[in-house]
Parts: structure tokens; sequence; C-alpha cells
């Protein structure tokens, strides 16, 4: 299987008081799908952001973001998938969330992120 | 003749520049070697050889701390690190750190010291002044955000906002903002924002943001208009940032609230009964996408309190935030009807004293 570990972050001590990031993603490459597991917060957004870089750069026409396993995401994680999605789009790509748990859902839903990201209203 | 060892031991402590010294408490004697007469400005021999000629020696500062530790290391004899400082006879300071360990007889009775000292002065001066710079920084970023969002607040009559600012964890600002516009036409522009990240990018992006609102705002009379056109100024010139804002004008005359929003917390509104809910917000995307903006206008009634908020009033790491949002319509139901009053009781209920993630931007508004 194409199951690759791409990175695994441990806490990143960006300051005292922002010590709890901790991110993991796994990359299916025969479907371009990314597993992303853990916080997506101020420390650990950036990296998340440039793991998605690195997939669009290599040309993949979709991808799919499973947040099936991300505990928590802040609004600086919402702005790596917007960066994201605003690089892939310049490029022809674009990219999809799937499996929201009903809190992210609602935090997608606030944001006016749902179309964005190819979610089905419900 | 020096053995061997002697010799080695010579060469390692000259190479390391360690000066040496041992005190024996038998012979009230304490002897220093030449490189610790040197470490302390003192020509060879100029050392006078005794425990309270090393305390004189000492930063006045500083003895009552040392001799404290080296008590406290006869007590129950083992190794002891000390950091003093020395002044030299040309009056400059020099920082010494000793490294002692306290000698037994046969009994385990303390008999005195022995120990290795180096001067760490360039060490404590580096270390200082990493310090400062880092509290510069700081205080500049700080005082950037203070001077970005000024706490004294335009009005006009029939209208009166409260305004508050709170930085993540008291020490880090972020790029939360807003914006008070009074208008030509006598309604009042109230804008919104949240510029994703923390530090001193962060705090430039919103103030480009909230600059190009405010100009935007003064030159148009609806907030679709000037939303759309925030729009297109931050895929201009912002193009990598994350940003939520809200801008909405209150009509003191008729009660309007018109109001747009781009991916940003949804107003919480009191009636003067105490019924107190969401606004239902149309979703609309963030700064920085396709697309334009659409209005929703909103009739208020006579005593009605509006409550624009960041999302570092309502987040929690570990609960959803329909819970946190639930807690804000909860406190401003219970709370007192003076915009001030309500926007302290505010902070105080749903961010306190304890370290939080995110920064907080605030403003209440109350219609006569």
């Amino acid at each position: 299987m194409g199951l690759r570990m791409l990175e695994a972050s441990p806490c990143k001590d960006v300051s005292m008081s922002l010590q709890w990031g901790q991110v993991q993603y796994d990359v299916e490459e025969s479907t371009a799908t990314v597993r992303a597991t853990g916080d997506i917060d101020v420390a650990t957004a950036p990296e998340f952001r440039d793991a998605l870089y690195r997939l669009i750069d290599g040309g993949e026409p979709t991808i799919t973001v499973d947040m099936g396993a991300v505990s928590f995401i802040d609004s600086s994680g919402l702005g790596a998938l917007v960066a994201a999605q605003k690089r892939a789009r310049k490029q022809g790509a674009t990219i999809t969330v799937a499996n929201l748990t009903s809190s992210a859902r609602k935090l997608f839903e606030i944001t006016g992120l749902l179309d964005v990201f190819g979610v089905a209203q419900s | 003749m020096a053995s061997v060892a002697e010799q080695r031991l010579t060469l390692a402590l000259e190479a390391a520049g360690l000066g040496t010294w041992t005190w024996d408490m038998a012979t009230a004697t304490t002897e220093w070697d030449v490189r610790l007469e040197e470490l302390h400005g003192l020509s060879p021999g100029g050392f006078g050889g005794t425990f309270d000629d090393w305390v004189a020696s000492l930063h006045p500062d500083d003895r009552a701390e040392c001799v404290r530790r080296v008590q406290r290391a006869l007590e129950s004899p083992g190794p002891y690190v000390l950091l003093h400082r020395t002044t030299w006879l040309d009056g400059s300071i020099h920082w010494i750190e000793c490294r002692g360990r306290v000698t037994v007889d046969d009994h385990g009775m303390p008999t005195g010291t022995i120990g290795v000292a180096l001067d760490v002065t360039e060490r404590e001066r580096r270390d200082a002044m990493v310090e400062v710079e880092l509290e510069e920084k700081h205080d500049l970023v700080t005082s950037l955000q203070q001077a970005l969002l000024p706490s004294e607040i335009p009005s006009v009559p029939g209208v009166r906002v409260a305004a508050r600012y709170v930085a993540a964890g008291s020490t880090v600002v972020g790029g939360d903002w807003y914006a008070v516009v009074p208008l030509p036409d006598g309604r009042l522009g109230l804008g919104i924002g949240d510029v994703a990240g923390h530090g001193l990018s962060a705090v430039a992006e919103m103030a480009g943001v909230r600059f190009s609102l405010r100009a935007l705002a003064m030159g148009a009379t609806d907030a679709e208009d000037v939303l759309t056109r925030l729009n297109d100024a931050v895929r201009l010139f912002e193009h990598d940032a994350f940003i939520t804002a809200l801008y909405g004008i209150v009509d003191p005359r008729n009660r309007v609230w018109s109001f747009s929003s781009a991916g940003h917390c949804p107003t919480v509104v009191r009636c003067a009964n105490g019924t107190t809910s969401l606004i239902a917000t149309a979703a609309q995307p963030p700064l920085g996408l396709d697309g334009a903006y659409h209005r929703q206008d909103c009739q208020l009634e006579p005593g009605s309190m509006l409550v624009l908020y960041t999302d570092g009033l309502i987040e929690r790491r570990c609960e959803s935030i329909t819970d946190g949002t639930n807690r804000l319509i909860d406190v401003v139901r219970s709370g007192p009807t003076d915009p001030e009053a309500l926007a302290d009781h505010l902070l105080a209920e749903l961010v306190g004293a304890g370290a939080h993630d995110d920064d907080v931007a605030l403003l209440v508004v109350a219609i006569a």
C-alpha cells in the first residue's frame, strides 16, 4: 500500500502558552488522501499547510483531507486549509475535506467554509 | 617535582581558565591559586588568605546568599554551586561561577571546602542582553497593538459602545481587531475581525485590514459594499492571511442593524426584556477568496444590546464551539445593562485570569 508517514511533529516550543499542539498526517498516495490526527492549531498549522503545498505542487488534481481524527482545529488551522485551497485553485486543483467531526463541522459552518471545501450542507 | 597527574591537572585548569581554592577550617586559612587571584583582579599573592577575605571579595549584594549556601553545604556535605559578582580594584564588575565540594574527616564532619571557579561575565552579559531584547520586542508589539486599537471610542447620539482587547495569556499579542466609524449620515459603523496567528506579522496584517476597512467604511453607505471591497483589498495585499470579519451599520433613528459577515462569529443580541440570542447569520467565507458578500438587515427593539466578539471569547480546546457560544449567551443574558460594565463582566466570566489560548476583541453596543 502507498501509506507513508510524511511527518510527525512533536510538541512545538513556540511559547509557554502554546505548547499543546501535535498533528500527524498520513498520505495515501493512490487516492491523494491526507489523514490528519491531533491538533491543527497555531503551533502546527504551518507544517500542516506545507505538507498540503507539497502535494499540490506534486501535481495532484484532487486532494482529500480526512478530518475524522482531528481533535482540535483553530483559526490558524482553518487558515492553513484555506491557504492550501487558494494555492490549489491557482493550479487548477481542488481540496475537499471529509469526515468532519460535529464540532469541526460547526466551525466550518460558522466560518462559511463548507462550500469552499465541497462539504454538503446538512 | 610535580607528578605527571599533577602536571596534567594544571594544564587542564589553565586551558579552561579555572581557578581553584582550598579552605581549611582547622587552620582558618583559604588558599587561592594564581588563576583565582587573576579572576578577582588580584596580582599573585594578593589574596589575604582567610574565609573573611573571601567574603569581603564578594559583591555586597551577593555576600549573604553565598555565605548562606556555603553554610547549607557544610550542614549536609556535598557539592554546591555559587554564582556571584566581584568588583575589581578598577571598579569593573565580574561574574564568577564556583563549583565547590565540602571536605570531611573520618567521622564525616566537615573540614572545609575545595573547588574551582570560572569567569562567566560574558555569558551573564549575553543572557541579560537576550532578556532585554525579548522584553523590548514584546513591548514594541504591545505598544503597536495598543496604538492600533485605541480605547477611546467614537460614538453617535443614541448609541454607546464599549471596546476591549485582551492578548492571549496576557503576553502573546495576536491579530484580533475592532473598528468604530461614525458615518456622516449619523449612523455608526462597527467592525470586528480576526487575523489568524500571533506576533508582529499578525499585528501588521491586522493593521492593514483594519485601516482598509475604516477607509472603505467612511466612503460607503452599505455594509456589503464595505466587505466586498475589503475582500478585494485582502486578495491583493494580504493573500496569505486567514481573516474573518464582520461589519455592520447601526442606525439610531430606526434601530436597524445592517451587517455582513465574512466567516465571523455571529453577533449576540439582548432585548430590553432580557431575551438573548444569536443573530442568524448567513454563512459567507472568510476574506481572501473569490466572490461578493451579501447584507442582512435586522430590526432591533429600543434598549437592545449587541455583542460583537472574536472566537477567543468562546473557544475552548476541550469543548465544542456550540457549548462556548451557549455559555456566552448565558453570560450576556445575566450581565449588567451598561455597555462598559457588560464588557468587563464578559471578560471576567469568560476569559478570567488564567492562561487562555487566543486573544480576544470585543465590542458591546447599547442602542437607546
